[in-house]
């Protein structure tokens, strides 16, 4: 049995200290069960820094059933969903001595199991978590959204390179009616083409720097005509967006354009030698801000690129790494629908294996990371309302994410320092926008 | 390669997840199980919560009436076997018949060890089925009830006696309770609390030397000179490997059938698994016998992944049990006593009985005991089982044993996805 399940998702340790709200709201919907018991657990430990929860797998095998005497433990091939039928349960406590990931609650005096039933389908500790820190994983409604891979296998980017996932995504995301408007950049090689031809079955419209955003508006306006609904997503890196073709990006950004603009921000100009951009973040070494007798890398902040776009007030303005998938994944469908309205953007952190000096097999854990630190926040804003869509409890200082990355290896503590200053008043900055420029409080 | 024909002797646990395992892996080989019991599958640890009335008869079937039909297996029931002939791969049956196969998973379980006297005497066993339909039988108008030995089964079923509403007391041949799973301490605990819910549990009455019934009970003397005068016995001194009809097959025989990690016996195309297997550990790799349930699904599971000849390894078992007595929990995971050079930390109070034992070994986990503590049993098993480092948590574990073994879980799970994570979660 290979059936996909909606699943609880749990982000680690990002709950509010001493906060039990899911377990609290598990005991009151259950208590006609039993008084008492809770599907989902409130881990709080302040010796080591950590609060989070756990809760029930849904395993594919589930070692409770296994084990369970009178078989009283089944797992749906409906909805997946693993349950104890309590009138065959006769309470031995065998299924909590097997499951390795404390999904059981086992109550010894009334001599009951329970485990969560995602209550069949409408988890209520997700909509009581005050920080979005669970989430219910609808998988059937992602897959449903998820079309055919249009791209080839064997890609040529280089190894633990996240854009390969980001335009499979996106492909899968937004389906056939996409057409992709590209530069010469790292996406290049595979969405324009090297030598063999394109490694994808979409159309592309390859233009300079300078013509990306401007080429759209007209493809857009064609489409328009001809009366079609076409995704037109314009695919660049961070140079073209921030620096070379920030006017027409601008421009079109002020027209409130009906497409779909993706930046994918790896911090400079990766593909033609590690060159810095207005994006490269302060203290990053690079190979025109080089580290030696005298450089210490670069010496200004990034620019905020996807805050500079919000403030032309457009449709949709989102931030999104790989780390977060489902994030991701909402957002391009929210791009999708809000680009009827007018324009859509989404910055896409996209860490750079060989440019800065990271391992290839760390990339989306440097993306994790990023967002951990506050370094690169997730957030969105519609019409110019700010929202964070994930929040970051206790964030984790500079130096957990700068250490993964070996551009930022030579920082002082001083420099350091300056470099966490800058995550924070960037971060107070946004806080401040989801506080106080947004007139409705969810 | 055709289709093979599996043959397995059992209907309990690891016959029943060998079955399932073979199925899942896509094998459409011939499967057949052939077991003595004339009833529909059971498992016999359901039989305690039969007597305490907790569960039906109806309840306790693990597979509906349709389930060998759907799993394309045939199941043959009320079937004795009485010998194994290796050579020709044959199964001969009590009633002459016999059966071939080209694998051969032996997963018969165990029997209860009772000593001769008793057995004249008319004390009872509880195992199977049929004990469980015996002393039902023998309830109806006597009330006091003896069970003689301290082990799981036989306190298992005094609980569930006086849940019942009868008038039950333990006699312990020996010194301690729950020796397998439980230290001396944990033991005394368990002891006081049994006689404040009404059923002494009473030690040292050595060995039986007399029996004899009588027209309402059994009266009995032991080796320690104690007498006893009661209604009905029920002899619950322990469990052996259901091995007789192994004999002369040249399988190998230790206390059971001895088995390699792939549960594979010295004899090619034969397996054993469960109750009746003496298969490795999962400390020293040294073979024994280890006759609870999540031993036997697991080891049913390794076998029937290798019959069919997809080559699966045996982690080893890990002692491991869970005893709910009038609303008392004791679990234990792993090892119970240590051993030189482990290091032990325990936190109890005798007013409430509460106690924690965690039992380390070069920083990792290797046995941990509870009684009346909050904690998830199956996650100290993982501890253990992934041999995830404690050491620097382990005084916090022992505070608060629920919150930080899941916790230590979460973040070793996470590492095994994220192996290169570096620093603190």
């Amino acid at each position: 049995m290979k059936t996909f399940c909606d699943a609880i998702k749990i982000e680690e340790n990002a709950c509010l200290p001493d906060c039990s709200a899911c377990q609290e709201r598990c005991t009151e919907v259950k208590q006609e069960i039993y008084p008492g018991c809770a599907g989902i657990k409130a881990i709080h430990i302040p010796e080591v820094n950590s609060h989070t929860a756990a809760i029930c797998n849904q395993c594919g095998e589930p070692a409770c059933a296994e084990v369970c005497p009178t078989g009283a433990i089944t797992k749906s091939e409906v909805d997946g969903i693993v349950r104890i039928d309590e009138a065959k349960c006769p309470g031995c406590g065998l299924c909590a001595l097997a499951c390795p990931y404390g999904g059981i609650y086992y109550d010894a005096a009334a001599k009951k199991a329970f485990k969560c039933d995602l209550c069949d389908g409408d988890p209520q500790c997700v909509s009581v978590c005050p920080n979005d820190v669970i989430s219910l994983i609808k998988v059937r409604t992602i897959s449903q959204h998820l079309h055919e891979d249009k791209f080839a296998g064997g890609v040529a980017f280089c190894a633990g390179c996240p854009l390969e996932l980001t335009l499979r995504i996106l492909s899968k995301v937004l389906g056939n009616k996409t057409v992709i408007v590209g530069t010469p950049s790292c996406s290049a090689p595979v969405i324009h083409g090297m030598n063999i031809g394109t490694w994808h079955r979409l159309p592309y419209y390859g233009c300079l720097m300078t013509g990306v955003a401007s080429s759209a508006t007209g493809l857009v306006r064609y489409y328009r005509k001809a009366g079609k609904d076409v995704n037109v997503v314009c695919f660049t890196g961070d140079g073209c967006a921030a620096d070379v073709g920030f006017q027409p990006l601008s421009g079109a950004a002020e027209r409130n354009e009906n497409f779909i603009y993706i930046c994918y921000d790896n911090e400079g100009y990766m593909n033609t030698g590690v060159q810095r951009s207005s994006t490269t973040p302060f203290g990053a070494a690079t190979t025109t801000t080089p580290v030696g007798v005298v450089g210490r890398g670069k010496e200004t902040p990034a620019k905020n690129l996807p805050l500079i776009i919000a403030m032309h007030r457009v449709s949709y303005v989102a931030t999104a790494t790989l780390s977060h998938m489902e994030d991701f994944i909402k957002k391009l469908l929210k791009a999708a629908e809000k680009k009827n309205e007018g324009f859509a953007y989404i910055h896409v952190f996209i860490p750079c294996a060989v440019g800065w000096g990271i391992e290839s097999d760390s990339t989306i854990q440097v993306c994790r990371m990023a967002v951990r630190t506050n370094y690169f926040p997730l957030w969105e804003a519609e019409g110019g309302r700010f929202r964070l869509t994930y929040t970051v409890a206790t964030p984790k200082p500079i130096t957990e994410y700068t250490k993964l990355i070996r551009k930022f290896r030579h920082l002082s503590e001083e420099e350091l320092a300056r470099l966490q200053e800058e995550v924070n008043s960037n971060f107070a900055l946004l806080r401040h926008l989801v506080e106080f420029g947004n007139p409705v409080v969810h | 390669m055709g289709k093979r024909k599996h043959l397995i002797i059992g209907c309990g646990s690891a016959a029943l997840s060998a079955l399932k395992q073979i199925r899942k892996l896509g094998s459409e080989d011939e499967v057949k199980l052939v077991t003595m019991e004339d009833y529909p599958p059971y498992s016999p640890a359901s039989l305690p919560y039969l007597v305490s009335r907790r569960v039906k008869e109806s309840d306790i079937r693990v597979a509906g009436d349709d389930y060998f039909d759907q799993m394309k297996a045939i199941l043959i029931r009320g079937r004795r076997v009485d010998s194994i002939d290796t050579r020709s791969q044959k199964l001969n049956y009590y009633n002459g018949d016999s059966d071939t196969y080209d694998t051969l998973l032996i997963a018969s379980g165990s029997e209860p060890v009772m000593p001769p006297v008793l057995r004249q005497a008319g004390a009872l066993e509880f195992h199977i089925m049929d004990d469980y339909i015996n002393l039902t039988k023998q309830l109806k108008n006597r009330t006091k009830v003896t069970i003689l030995g301290a082990g799981l089964v036989g306190m298992e079923l005094a609980v569930a006696l006086s849940d019942r509403g009868h008038e039950v007391s333990v006699i312990a041949p020996r010194e301690r309770i729950l020796r397998r799973y439980f230290d001396a301490k944990v033991g005394s605990y368990i002891i006081d609390l049994f006689g404040e819910s009404g059923v002494p549990v009473s030690l040292n009455w050595g060995e039986v030397v007399e029996a004899k019934r009588y027209s309402d009970g059994i009266q009995a003397k032991f080796a320690s000179g104690k007498r006893l005068d009661t209604h009905i016995i029920i002899g619950c001194i322990g469990v052996k490997p259901r091995v007789s009809f192994v004999d002369g097959s040249g399988i190998r025989i230790n206390r059971g059938i001895l088995v390699d990690n792939r549960m594979r016996t010295n004899i090619p195309s034969v397996f054993a698994a469960g109750d009746v297997a003496e298969a490795p550990d999962f400390f020293t790799g040294n073979n024994g016998v280890s006759p609870i349930l999540p031993t036997a699904v697991r080891q049913g599971k390794i076998a029937g992944s290798n019959m069919v000849g997809k080559e699966v390894e045996y982690e080893g078992w890990l002692p491991m049990n869970t005893f709910n007595f009038f609303g008392h929990l004791a679990t234990s995971v792993g090892k119970s006593t240590p051993s030189e050079g482990d290091e032990v930390l325990i936190e109890k109070e005798d007013k409430k009985r509460h106690y924690k034992k965690v039992i380390c070994r070069d920083g990792k986990l290797v046995g941990a005991t509870f009684l009346d503590t909050d904690v998830d049993a199956g996650v100290i098993q993982y501890l253990i089982k992934e041999r995830v480092d404690i050491d620097p948590y382990k005084e916090l574990l022992i505070k608060k044993p629920k919150d930080v073994s899941l916790w230590l879980m979460l973040r070793a799970e996470e590492k095994k996805v994220y192996p290169r994570r570096l620093g603190e979660v």
